[in-house]
């Protein structure tokens, strides 16, 4: 009985003790995610009370348009119809071979047919469907097609799903991101047709699609199985076997037209594309198309709507002829082996020993074929091997119609600094179509030029505007404005500053940035006669004029900032590696200049690139990669503290309007009063936590917010906001929002009035879902077709870009819902994201890959950015002043506040990744307002809470700037000056901690029997033995 | 490494104990020995795979430096207190402590890891040697559990053991 009571005993110990300990884990975990479990299951650890004295007043800041979460969605569906339908790009109509006619009999082939692309993986993925989502049959079928059920059901049916379609790796697994395209061979599916190609060929609509998307990795260049070159972005053999038997096919009159629909989320080789061999009469790039696009998609095909997207990138016969290629995935330092190095193997680690040179400077896409082209028409020395119709399939910018428009009266007047153009554009065809008006600068390259390396593209976006919808013969006057300060080079070798350097600088007008070019050349007297051919069409000189002529360089002009008044000089010579101080042991970067085309222009051999930039680790180097996390401590200083804790009883919400209800600005004094307030404590808690939310802080009435990661929207079920007008009207948890097309649709629409519908509908979704602020736009480069992010971003322009993103953060924001743009910056590709090196020179990187920023945030009004990933030279861009400060603040006039990417501080122990290694109380002094997590963060101010008076007043002007913006953000909806915050346990706390105490009691009243077993048989019953 | 290294140690050790001329005291061994001697074999057994699963998985990011602590601690010990000083009565309890720990430590870091890398992107991430670490983690932490409840020596055997036994049945 002893013996059985013993053994009890000890199991009742290792039993209860083994729960306790599970149960202590899960209450630390679910402690440390309070927002997400609050999140996911409708709970809140704040309660909301509005004492009822006082006048009752409207506290509905920001309202929603809808009353019923149906009318929303349909709304919402229709939107995305709509974008699809503008955004969508024709590349090619031979003979007019769409708009096919209604009625038509068609047949659907490719296993992407039916496994087509709605959206892309990461940020932009919704975890399940809506029910909602149209198929492209369905698309087809409700714009009247009728479509052949028996191809249909073939690549539909089990058998073939699971014997075809792409063989993808995930982020974390071995092997290339598409290791097979896995087309179903034609013989196969000809085979399955039988007879019913005879009876559905009245076209025949090959859907092709390659999906990327964020996961670590990019678009693999080799490795793919059935490619001819390995290439994932190349037509893979069968899909390839299938265009020659269409074309086939068709010339047996067996079918009437091939038509393809490249729904791909990255560009891919269009070598096919007038290539006779294939036989293509008609092609449409649709990327993804969202929930509902392929309505859209349906409507384009038979005419319902003429296509009026322009695309957003410039397209390639071959992508291998892009420069940019042969510095693209990040390479390791040539002596890396030489250093201990945090690594990681499997795309989860921080990569200290990989880089990438951005070589080409500011010759990206467009840039450089048109530039290079002109110099080509022009006959300049140097300009090598190149020819533009054998590089460029789809020029940037270029789209087709199935109207035609005529382009006249072409005005260019200058208003002081600024230029405004004006033309009239008549639909001279015989449906009813809408046109984009794009115009584009020249900048002048002259020998100032030459001498300071300062680089000018033929051909720059710096306007566009697209007409409404013009019925024949109907014709408007489109007006842009063109800002001045477009005209200016940033000149970082002499100058230091913005430049107007001495020549003409031309506007013109186009479809496309060649179209364009060939109209500027035009103006200057060059023809395809004149040039023996090598101007590749006659240009309308008429719709080019000289808008400025300037005789000397002026170098005062644009060297302040605008936004801000601040001199603007080199702040970047850290991140080009012709600058940076410590790079003596490497050789110069040779970038692209157009002095010298044939000698710094390298392309990459598929599969074998050697050609890139080759770069050496030095210790100062590796130094500055760590300085933000392991070897930099804060100086201390005599700089007196703030003041913490006044009572001044100002709430949150009292900072939003004065008594006459203005806004009440950032600078004003009564913000050092309400700052005041804070407590040390909570500021550092609203520093540390911000794992897509910010803390609330009750003394001063401040809610806590809830944000999403959805650079294209809401991508949750609406009703997981507890805030939401979703959760409110008990709308069923099942529900979701709709998906919205690829950035690069937006973009390609160029219709402001469009992106901002989008733009107001993403703050509607915001607002029912109870989300304050989105994670997005993402308005990174599509440096590269290979980059799997590209789907989130918009184009290779950064102007495009820019107000793409202008258009929905200013719509977005006036529901309410605040904007972060993001990745700050140069996160233009997926590979080796976590601490990428990326060296640049300062006039790429302000011309191009910081425009985007600029604009967003001085004509989109952006209050929120999240920084990146990756290493901007040496440093990561949260603990980066030059950067965040410097510019960011004293350049582009930002007001908002700064999250880093998520779970950057990669303070995890014993675990051996770290992501983008920032420390953040370093990232706080550099001008990183808030981390993107909510672990073991704000312990790491503990050092600081004595003689760092300076940081402590940068964490103060933090903590304000995310409380300006939440002030003035829908998070305040509800809340008036009687409004108080009380602190609650919810069930699932109250649940935990039951939990843990009744387990105590029964482990420790186990553990006082096993002692007491133990004493009687190991002590006291020895002592008897003995 | 170090895990296979251990391992390797360990059944070079052994297996001389087993050969060498010292057979007698092989079968004087056994001989003491009860099924609850034969419950730790397996869960050293089980402890070693572990150790390796997790060598081999480690740069993913989801395994710990406490779990592997925890598993050498718990061979070292099984060794050190079955054959060396010979207080196997306290294998048990230390066997489930250290398993357990190994899984609340191993826990954690996947935690950590799913809450790191995998929000918000692909859930393709969990590689073969995880799931495979997880069976083992419980296997040791059951064989363990397990262990409590069954004799470690014969009766009669030891002397040491007679009375613990004897004194058992006074309770």
């Amino acid at each position: 009985m002893g013996k059985i009571r013993y053994t009890t005993s000890k199991a009742l110990l290792a039993s209860f003790g083994t729960v306790l300990s599970l149960v202590a884990l899960a209450t630390s975990i679910c402690n440390s995610n309070v927002y997400a479990i609050n999140t996911a299951l409708g709970t809140t650890s704040w309660e909301q009370v509005n004492r009822e004295d006082g006048e009752s007043q409207d506290t509905e800041y920001f309202k929603s348009k809808y009353t019923k979460i149906d009318d929303l969605i349909s709304d919402t569906d229709k939107l995305i119809e709509e974008v699809v339908e503008e955004g969508a790009v024709l590349l090619k109509n031979e003979n007019n071979a769409l708009p096919l006619a209604k009625n038509s009999k068609v047949t659907t082939v490719g296993i992407a047919s039916t496994e087509s692309t709605l959206t892309s993986s990461g940020s932009v993925a919704a975890e399940s469907g809506t029910g909602r989502e149209v198929t492209l049959k369905a698309g087809l079928e409700h714009a009247g097609l009728e479509v052949n059920q028996t191809a249909w059901d073939f690549y539909s049916n089990d058998t073939t799903q699971t014997t075809y379609g792409p063989v993808r790796n995930g982020m974390m697994a071995p092997g290339p991101l598409i290791s097979k395209i896995n087309e179903v061979p034609w013989s196969v599916a000809n085979e399955a047709f039988g007879s019913t190609l005879n009876q559905y060929g009245d076209a025949v609509i090959f859907n092709i699609t390659r999906v990327s998307g964020e996961g670590n990795k990019d678009v693999n260049r080799s490795g793919t199985e059935d490619t001819p070159n390995g290439d994932a972005l190349t037509l893979s053999n069968d899909e390839r076997e299938t265009l020659r038997a269409l074309k086939a096919l068709k010339d047996n009159n067996t079918i009437k037209k091939v038509i393809v629909l490249l729904n791909c989320t990255a560009s891919i080789d269009l070598d096919f594309l007038n290539d006779s061999q294939y036989g293509v009469d008609a092609c449409l790039q649709v990327q993804s198309v969202g929930t509902t696009g392929f309505n859209g998609v349906g409507d384009l095909l038979v005419g319902n709507v003429s296509p009026s997207g322009k695309s957003n990138d410039t397209l390639w016969y071959s992508n291998s002829q892009n420069p940019t290629l042969t510095n693209q995935l990040g390479y390791e330092f040539t002596n890396a082996s030489d250093f201990e190095l945090h690594t990681a193997t499997n795309g989860s680690g921080t990569y200290e020993q990989y880089y990438v040179v951005y070589q080409e400077g500011i010759y990206l896409g467009y840039r450089y074929t048109e530039t290079r082209y002109e110099d080509y028409v022009v006959g300049k020395e140097n300009v090598g091997n190149f020819d533009y119709s054998k590089t460029v399939a789809i020029p940037f910018g270029y789209g087709e119609s199935y109207s035609e428009f005529e382009y006249s009266n072409y005005q260019v007047r200058r208003n002081g600094d600024d230029y405004t153009v004006s033309v009239d554009v008549k639909n001279i065809g015989d449906v009813a179509a809408k046109e984009v008006v794009q115009v584009y600068l020249q900048k002048p390259y002259g020998t100032y030029n030459i001498e300071n390396n300062v680089e000018a593209s033929a051909v720059e976006l710096v306007g566009y505007d697209k007409t409404e919808l013009l019925d024949p013969s109907e014709s408007v006057t489109i007006t842009i404005d063109v800002d001045g300060s477009q005209f200016a080079s940033y000149d970082a070798n002499k100058a230091k500053t913005y430049v107007l350097t001495e020549g003409d600088y031309y506007l013109a007008v186009g479809n496309g940035a060649h179209d364009a070019t060939n109209n500027i050349l035009a103006a200057k007297g060059y023809s395809p006669s004149n040039t023996s051919g090598r101007m590749d069409a006659v240009g309308n000189g008429n719709l080019a004029a000289v808008a400025l002529k300037q005789n000397s360089l002026d170098k005062e002009k644009y060297s302040k900032s605008e936004a801000t008044g601040n001199e603007i000089t080199n702040l970047f010579d850290d991140s080009d590696l012709n600058k940076y101080s410590e790079t003596k042991d490497n050789s110069p970067v040779t970038y692209i200049t157009r002095n010298n085309w044939a000698g710094t222009v390298v392309l990459d051999p598929l599969n074998n690139n050697t050609n890139y930039t080759k770069i050496k680790l030095t210790e100062k180097m590796l130094q500055d990669f760590r300085a933000s996390w392991e070897e930099t401590e804060l100086k201390e200083d005599d700089v007196e503290y703030p003041t913490y804790g006044v009572e001044a009883n100002l709430n949150l919400i009292d900072m939003r309007v004065d008594r006459e209800g203005k806004p009440i600005p950032y600078e004003a004094d009564v913000w050092n009063r309400f700052m005041d307030q804070l407590t040390w404590d909570e500021t550092v808690n609203l520093l540390s936590n911000g794992m897509r939310m910010t803390t609330a802080i009750p003394t001063i009435v401040k809610p806590g917010t809830l944000d999403h990661n959805g650079p294209l929207g809401v991508t949750e079920p609406f009703a997981n906001g507890t805030n939401g007008l979703a959760a409110k009207n008990g709308v069923d948890p099942s529900v979701r929002p709709s998906t919205f097309p690829a950035g690069g649709v937006l973009a390609s629409s160029m219709n402001h009035d469009l992106l901002t519908k989008v733009g107001e509908m993403y703050g509607e979704n915001c607002l029912w879902a109870g989300y304050n602020g989105l994670y997005g736009p993402a308005v990174n480069l599509h440096r590269s077709q290979y980059s799997s992010r590209n789907p989130e971003y918009y184009s290779e322009d950064g102007f495009l870009s820019g107000h793409t993103s202008a258009d929905l953060i200013k719509a977005m924001q006036e529901k309410g819902t605040y904007a972060y743009i993001k990745h700050f910056v140069l996160n233009d590709q997926e590979t080796h994201r976590y601490g990428l090196s990326t060296w640049l020179n300062e006039q790429s990187f302000r011309e191009l890959y910081l425009e985007p920023f600029y604009i967003a945030i001085n004509d989109g009004g952006a209050h929120a950015m999240m920084s990146s990933y990756n290493r901007v030279g040496t440093s990561v861009p949260g603990g980066k002043s030059n950067l965040l400060t410097d510019w960011l603040r004293g350049e582009a006039g930002f007001d908002g506040f700064v999250v880093t990417d998520m779970y950057q501080l990669g303070s995890y122990g014993s675990l051996t990744f770290y992501l983008g290694l920032l420390r953040m109380p370093l990232g706080v002094f550099a001008g990183n307002d808030l981390v993107d997590g909510s672990i073991n963060n704000a312990a790491q101010f503990d050092p600081y809470k004595e003689n760092h008076g300076e940081l402590a007043w940068k964490m103060r002007e933090s903590a304000k700037r995310i409380l300006y913006t939440v002030c003035h953000s829908n998070a305040m909806n509800g809340y008036d000056s009687n409004t108080t915050l009380v602190e609650v346990l919810t069930w699932w706390q109250i649940s935990l901690i039951s939990l843990d105490v009744v387990f105590a009691v029964l482990t420790a009243g186990a553990l006082a029997l096993f002692v007491y077993d133990y004493y009687l048989i190991n002590i006291k019953g020895k002592k008897k033995e003995d | 490494m170090l895990s296979l290294e251990i391992g390797i140690f360990i059944l070079m050790n052994y297996s001389r104990f087993l050969t060498g001329g010292k057979m007698k005291k092989v079968k004087d061994f056994l001989k003491t020995c009860s099924i609850g001697t034969y419950f730790i074999f397996p869960t050293i057994v089980t402890s070693l795979i572990s150790l390796i699963l997790i060598g081999v998985g480690f740069q993913a990011g989801y395994h710990s430096y406490g779990s592997i602590v925890c598993l050498i601690l718990l061979i070292v010990l099984d060794v050190v207190l079955l054959i060396i000083i010979k207080k196997e009565a306290f294998i048990p309890a230390a066997n489930v402590i250290l398993s357990l720990g190994t899984i609340l430590f191993f826990i954690l870091t996947s935690y950590n890891y799913v809450a790191v890398v995998v929000t918000g992107i692909d859930i393709e991430n969990f590689n073969i040697d995880w799931v495979l670490s997880t069976i083992f983690f419980i296997a040791t932490y059951v064989l363990s559990f397990a262990s409590i409840f069954i004799p470690l020596k014969k009766k009669g055997k030891v002397e040491n053991q007679q009375i613990t036994e004897n004194n058992e049945a006074k309770i």
